[in-house]
C-alpha cells in the first residue's frame, strides 16, 4: 500500500513475520538496502512488504534505529554515537540481540549490524567461557575428546 | 537481559555473523581462543587464532646510506610479544586483587607461558610439575600489548624496542611497521609478503627528512613520531602528512 502524507512523504507498510503492520516513511524503510531494492523493484505499490524473517518486536526496534538514522545528518555524528549506545542498551531489554543482528543482516542495514556485533563482542570480552554460556543460556555440549583439546588450548603455564 | 520470548538460539547464528563478532575483539588472540571454548558450534565456525609470535618475517635488508659506499646489511628477525594481562577468578564472592601476568615471548607447543608480576611471585613448581592454570576459569583483561623486533643472528644486532614497532590488529591479516632510527627509515611488512618494504626519503612538506623515533597503530592507521614531535600519518603508499 502506497499512501502519501500531507507533506508529500511517501509511506511504506512493512509486515512482520507475526503479521504486525508498521507504516513508515519511505526514507526510513530505505535505510534497509533489502527494502530499498524491493521498493525499486516495485514491490511496495500494492499492499505491504512482507518480512518473513523478522518478528514484530524486533522490527519495531529496527524501525526506531532507521528513523533516527534517516533524520540525522553527518554533522551530528557524536550525538548519533551516544544515541546508538543508548538504543542498543534498551534494545537488549526488549529483544535478543542475536535476533536483532540477524534482522540487521537480513535487511542489510550495515550501521545496525556493526553496532550489534560490537556490542556483543564487548559483552563477551574478558568473560570466562562459563560466564558467556550462563549469560545466554548456551549449552556446553563438547564431547570429552573435544573438551580435552579445548582444555589444552587454554592452558597457561609458568616458565 | 534479553526478553524470554522470541529468544534466538546462539547456535542459529550463521558463521559469517559469528565471525563479524570475533572481528570486533580488540584483544584478538586470547578472546578468540576463549570464544572457541564456549561451545562446539562456535569452535567449528571460527578458525584457531593466528598467534603473532609464530609469524616468521622475512629477512630485513637495510642500507646505511650515510656511508660511502652504502653499507647493506641483512638481518634475520623475529617478533617478540610482550603482553600483560590482569587475571581474576571468574567465580569469586569477594573482591580480589587481580594477578598481573606477563606472557613469555613464545608459547611452547600451544601452551601460553607466563610470569607473575605481583609480589609474591606465584610458585613455579606445584606437586612436582610446572604450575599451570586453566585460562577458562578466569576473567582476563589485556593491560598492555607490545611487540619488539630482534635480530636472531648474534653478529648482526638490530633491535626495535616496543615503541618502535606497531602491529595492526585486524584479524586475520596483520601488518607490521617498525621504525629503525639508526637507518633513518621505516620498514613495513604485511604477513604473507615475501619481503619488507622500506620507506626511503620520507619528507615533511618543508623538505626536511623525517627522523622517526616511534610508531603507533590507532583507528586503522599507523602514525610515526618524528624527533621534533611532528606526527606523520603512514598510509599506502607512504606519504608524509602534517
Amino acid at each position: 500500500m502506497s499512501i502519501t502524507t500531507e507533506n508529500n512523504e511517501k509511506m511504506i507498510t512493512l509486515m512482520s513475520s507475526d503479521g504486525e503492520e508498521f507504516v513508515v516513511e519511505e526514507a526510513v524503510a530505505a535505510q534497509s538496502q533489502t527494502i530499498k531494492h524491493l521498493i525499486e523493484d516495485g514491490c511496495s505499490t500494492e499492499g505491504s512488504i512482507p518480512l518473513p524473517n523478522v518478528t514484530g518486536r524486533v522490527l519495531s526496534e529496527v524501525i526506531q534505529y532507521c528513523k533516527k538514522h534517516s533524520s540525522s545528518d553527518d554533522k551530528e555524528e557524536k550525538e548519533l554515537e551516544a544515541w546508538d549506545a543508548e538504543f542498543v542498551k534498551a534494545a537488549d531489554d526488549h529483544v535478543a540481540l542475536t535476533d536483532l543482528m540477524m534482522a540487521a543482516n537480513f535487511l542489510d542495514i550495515k550501521g545496525l549490524l556493526d553496532l550489534v556485533a560490537q556490542t556483543l563482542a564487548n559483552m563477551i570480552t574478558g568473560k570466562s567461557p562459563e560466564e558467556v554460556r550462563r549469560m545466554w543460556n548456551i549449552k556446553n555440549d563438547f564431547t570429552p575428546e573435544e573438551a580435552e583439546k579445548v582444555r589444552k588450548e587454554n592452558q597457561w603455564a609458568f616458565e | 537481559m534479553a526478553a524470554p520470548t522470541s529468544y534466538s538460539l546462539w547456535s542459529e547464528l550463521p558463521t559469517d555473523l559469528l565471525l563479524k563478532i570475533v572481528l570486533c575483539f580488540e584483544n584478538n588472540y586470547l578472546d578468540v581462543l576463549r570464544f572457541r571454548a564456549v561451545c562446539p558450534s562456535w569452535r567449528s565456525s571460527i578458525p584457531f587464532p593466528p598467534a603473532i609470535p609464530n609469524l616468521s618475517p622475512p629477512d630485513l635488508v637495510v642500507e646505511r646510506s650515510t656511508k660511502q659506499p652504502p653499507v647493506v646489511k641483512s638481518y634475520k628477525v623475529v617478533f617478540k610479544e610482550l603482553a600483560v594481562f590482569a587475571v581474576q577468578p571468574a567465580v569469586s564472592h569477594t573482591a580480589t586483587t587481580p594477578l598481573i601476568l606477563r606472557t613469555k615471548p613464545k608459547p611452547s607447543k600451544g601452551v601460553m607461558m607466563f610470569e607473575s608480576l605481583n609480589p609474591p611471585p606465584m610458585p613455579k613448581i606445584k606437586d612436582g610439575k610446572a604450575a599451570a592454570f586453566d585460562l577458562r576459569d578466569f576473567r582476563v583483561t589485556r593491560v598492555r600489548f607490545d611487540h619488539c623486533l630482534e635480530s636472531v643472528d648474534g653478529r648482526n644486532s638490530l633491535v626495535a624496542i616496543p615503541s618502535q614497532v606497531a602491529i595492526s590488529s585486524s584479524f586475520p591479516r596483520y601488518m607490521v611497521v617498525a621504525v629503525l632510527p639508526d637507518y633513518h627509515t621505516v620498514a613495513m611488512w604485511r604477513v604473507g609478503d615475501g619481503e619488507w618494504t622500506l620507506v626511503k626519503d620520507l619528507m615533511f612538506e618543508d623538505r626536511r627528512h623525517c627522523r622517526f623515533q616511534s610508531v603507533v597503530f590507532l583507528n586503522d592507521r599507523f602514525y610515526a613520531f618524528d624527533l621534533s614531535g611532528l606526527v606523520n600519518q603512514l598510509s599506502e603508499p607512504f606519504v608524509a602528512v602534517h
